[in-house]
């Protein structure tokens, strides 16, 4: 199929957006016809685009995804399921609409639809949404910018220190094959706030979808969020998803993204820090599979002096599987004093998977430290021998190896609280990882 | 801040013309300007033949930019595109026959060509603008079998070889600049190494942009048969222009069974005034190809010249067990920049590949390093150790880091490690503080910081090379 016509349904659906915007505010609908004018002029990418020169997007275009407005009743057993270990603070959002009936949070909390918000909060939301992406707009997230119909707005209030973590479970249950999701949160936390979140995104039904995401997130001055993506989409499903962190004076952001899920998925996390003294810490875990692509993009663009950054990501590709990494550590002329870190290693596991990694700084200024690493590997035979030695067949060996590798990402990040959610999906993932490689 | 003014300020040394008259092409290019080249250099057919070949792919190409340098779009009708000092007869024959004005040059440049030739122990193919001046040691050299000869003779003498290995590693099409040069291409040099010979002596050239506006395209080959080797210096300084001059090389390396090359560069071109007017665009294409198992090729570079750097010495490790090395430090002071690093195609089972660069940027550089390191599913147990590390002095240059890393079967690894830092103030103090001056100081850092590389340098080369740098360098920091 061609490049145009793999682009037709998204049009005809802004078509229809564009005749329901009646209700909607001026800046909105001003601000979906520059992304959707960035959509159309730029296309779907092709590995012929630097950027994507890894990834081939060639199923997500052959096979047409259309919309699929259904929202499904959810059984008693599968809430269940999704609330699990959720404490206090739960929001759901179902095929990338927020389920009000079955999210709560505690005080101090603002969540609601961004369709509402857009109308009540249209004086906060305007000169963010869609604003930082528009510099870097690639197709997709202008794609989801175009179309924006719902999603999840989340406000905490100056000063709160939100004591539970906030699950966001984005959950996908598609009736029909071949459909297409769009996912948009929005998240704003006031001056010296402090909150954790953790996004899920998870799926019922086995068909094949395609979902979007993107997510935006504002940090005021002095506030603090740790941020835990878990990608375990269904096996045929495909992910691009777009996180774009602006962060102010002294506030940090921690983030950790496992991903296991998806034929083909790319996490994009592009962190700015536009004020001194800002710090991030992004921390991220891929395990592979069979024909899966996982694919990592960061971005952290210091803008101005003494922030910090550090970037940890680790890749265990097993199978027929692809791993790509395209680290950007980017220090203006201004951002003196920068201190910003990267490594990137990953393990091969089978003989057909394979990696791609690019580590890339771009320094223009000088008084700084700045570092990236990369390395591929394999699992160290005299390690297993020394294993095998002492009883333990090879598989077990080869898992507590690989296990071992992949603790290390988990222990060195912030987030202490997810520690045991993390180490038991990543287990889970190895099992398969391992059966899959002896095929 | 006056003895960093006093090195800035220095004058580039080298900056000098040698009245010769030249025999130039005119200005522009055409099928007729490569059939004017073609006949000058009286070249058979086939030469003249596959020129036009290559021109006629330029002409289909488009000029890239994908590279972090920047420069003012380069009019290819208004080069000259071969000029040759007029000679008396055939050729000169021996160093008396050689033009005056061209040896008293060298002298100034201090290549050891006349009385320095034994002390030296160097064969120098001395290329001045596009013709071969002077080749020593020939006799020597061929007593164990090796050509060592300018391109030009070459073709003419030994067109089998030529036939052989012209453009087996850099095709034609390969890229813009590789087709330009194919296609006018004037001289350069051609070194044959025979099965299982060890060159007796370190191979050299000289390479001098002389007349005025003439882009100098040399190409350079060189074969080393079965369990043979050779260690090929090049060296450059260009004299002091207004205008930008283009110089666009091809180098090729072929290494057969357990042969090594080792390929050393110390550019030192014109590399334009403070404000960035003039200077040289150095683009180059180096590429070396492992072809036998054991086969080694080791590229060492010095980059402080040129206005412009962008070059990728490369290697195809295609030999099982082969080795690939890259070392190269480059230095970018005033408006300089430099978009270098290496590419090492890992095909061989077993090939080993080591990148060590180091870039150093003062005042307005900007440096890049861009490599790729690619190991095919077929390249089991290879192994790859890139280390990249900058150097900033000055807040307003700049320093960059891309390096790729494709790995595609398990048994294989790639380790890459970069850091981006500035001098280290308790190292400058500790210095200071012992009674050094900040230039010294300074100094002793960078040249610290660049050992890695100099280390691999031929002694001749090594000593230059430091010179250099702490011409190019010292004073730049305040």
């Amino acid at each position: 199929m061609s490049k145009d016509r793999a682009m037709d349904p998204y049009l005809r659906a802004f078509e229809i957006v564009k005749k329901n915007a009646s209700s909607q505010p001026v800046w909105l609908l001003r601000l979906r016809e520059e992304a959707m004018a960035t959509f159309t002029q730029k296309g779907f990418p092709t590995m012929k685009d630097e950027a994507w020169r890894y990834t081939d997007l060639a199923p997500i275009l052959e096979s047409s995804f259309d919309f699929d407005g259904a929202i499904p009743k959810l059984s008693l057993e599968t809430l269940e399921g999704l609330k699990r270990n959720s404490g206090r603070n739960f929001l759901l959002v179902v095929n990338g609409k927020f389920s009000r009936e079955h999210s709560f949070v505690e005080e101090g909390v603002e969540a609601m639809d961004l369709a509402d918000a857009i109308v009540s909060r249209s004086d906060l939301l305007e000169p963010y949404l869609g604003r930082c992406l528009a510099s870097g707009h690639d197709a997709f997230s202008a794609l989801n910018t175009g179309l924006l119909k719902q999603g999840l707005y989340i406000r905490i209030s100056d000063n709160l220190i939100v004591k539970e973590p906030i699950h966001i479970v984005s959950y996908v249950y598609a009736a029909r094959a071949r459909s297409v999701f769009q996912v948009r949160n929005f998240l704003a936390m006031g001056k010296k706030s402090k909150a954790a979140i953790v996004e899920t995104h998870t799926a019922g039904s086995g068909e094949s979808y395609f979902t979007n995401a993107v997510m935006e997130i504002v940090l005021e001055e002095g506030a603090r969020m740790e941020h835990c993506k878990i990608q375990r989409e269904n096996s045929d499903a495909f992910h691009i998803a777009m996180s774009h962190v602006v962060q102010r004076r002294e506030s940090s952001f921690v983030s950790f993204a496992l991903s296991t899920g998806a034929r083909l998925m790319r996490n994009d996390c592009r962190v700015a820090l536009t004020a001194e003294g800002a710090s991030c810490e992004l921390n991220g875990l891929y395990l592979g599979d069979k024909d899966q692509v996982l694919d990592h993009q960061t971005l952290v663009d210091h803008q101005k002096p003494d922030g910090k950054s550090d970037q940890f990501f680790k890749g265990l590709l097993a199978g027929n599987s692809r791993g790509v990494f395209h680290g950007q550590v980017m220090v203006r002329q201004d951002a003196q004093r920068t201190d910003a870190h990267q490594t990137h290693k990953s393990l091969l596991l089978s003989d057909a998977a394979r990696v791609n990694a690019q580590p890339q700084l771009e320094i223009l200024a000088d008084d700084v430290k700045c570092s990236h690493g990369a390395a591929v590997g394999q699992l160290q035979e005299d390690a297993i021998f020394y294993l095998r030695a002492r009883g333990i067949g090879e598989k077990e060996a080869g898992r507590m190896l690989a296990q071992g590798f992949a603790r290390e990402v988990i222990e060195r990040s912030s987030l202490g609280f997810m520690k045991e959610t993390l180490l038991e999906l990543v287990n889970e993932k190895l099992m398969q990882q391992l059966c899959s490689g002896k095929e | 801040m006056t003895d960093a003014e006093s090195f800035i300020n220095k004058d580039y040394a080298y900056g000098f013309v040698t009245p010769v008259e030249s025999d130039a092409a005119p200005r522009g290019l055409s099928e007729n300007t490569i059939r004017f080249i073609s006949q000058k250099k009286h070249e058979p057919v086939f030469m003249l033949e596959w020129r036009l070949a290559a021109y006629r792919e330029w002409l289909k190409m488009k000029e890239p930019d994908w590279s972090s340098v920047r420069y003012p779009k380069i009019d290819y009708q208004d080069i000259i595109y071969y000029s040759a000092p007029k000679q008396k007869k055939d050729g000169p024959q021996s160093l008396a026959d050689v033009d005056q004005e061209i040896l008293k040059t060298y002298e100034k440049l201090g290549i050891p060509l006349e009385e320095q030739k034994l002390l030296a122990g160097v064969a120098v193919d001395a290329v001045f603008d596009s013709v071969s001046v002077a080749t020593t040691y020939k006799a020597k050299l061929k007593e164990y079998g090796i050509i060592f000869c300018s391109f030009s003779e070459a073709v003419r003498e030994h067109p089998e070889l030529v036939k052989k290995y012209l453009g087996s590693v850099v095709p034609v099409k390969d890229n813009f600049f590789a087709a330009l040069n194919s296609a006018v291409f004037s001289d350069g040099s051609f070194c044959y190494i025979p099965k299982g010979v060890r060159c007796p002596m370190e191979l050299s050239t000289y390479f001098r942009i002389n007349a005025m506006d003439t882009g100098q395209f040399e190409r350079t080959l060189i074969v080393a048969d079965e369990g043979s080797f050779v260690s090929y210096l090049e060296g450059c300084t260009a004299p002091i222009r207004d205008k930008n001059q283009l110089h666009a090389a091809v180098v090729e390396l072929v290494a057969h069974e357990k042969a090594s090359i080792k390929y050393s560069t110390v550019q030192n071109w014109y590399a334009g005034d403070r404000e960035g007017k003039g200077g040289i665009y150095n683009f180059v294409t180096k590429r070396g190809l492992c072809q036998g198992a054991h086969s080694k090729i080791s590229w060492t570079q010095v980059e402080t010249g040129s206005a412009i750097t962008w070059k990728y010495p490369s290697c195809i490790l295609q030999g099982d067990h082969s080795i690939g090395e890259f070392y190269s430090v480059a230095v970018v002071n005033n408006h300089q920049q430099a978009d270098t690093g290496t590419k090492m195609i890992h095909l061989g089972r077993h090939t080993k590949s080591t990148i060590i660069s180091k870039g150093v940027s003062a005042r307005f550089g900007k440096n890049t390093y861009r490599g790729l390191v690619k190991i095919v599913p077929r390249a089991e147990g290879s192994r790859n150790y890139t280390q990249c590390d900058s150097l900033l002095m000055g807040d307003r240059c700049s320093a960059n880091t891309f390096p790729t890393i494709e790995v595609n079967n398990r048994t294989s690894r790639a380790e890459h490690e970069a850091t981006t830092s500035r001098i280290n103030e308790d190292q400058l103090f500790y210095c200071r503080q012992r009674g050094m001056s900040a230039e010294n100081a300074i100094s002793m850092i960078v040249h610290g910081f660049c050992k890695e590389v100099f280390k691999n340098l031929p002694m001749e080369f090594a000593v230059e090379a430091q010179r250099l740098m702490s011409v190019s360098l010292e004073g730049s920091v305040g």
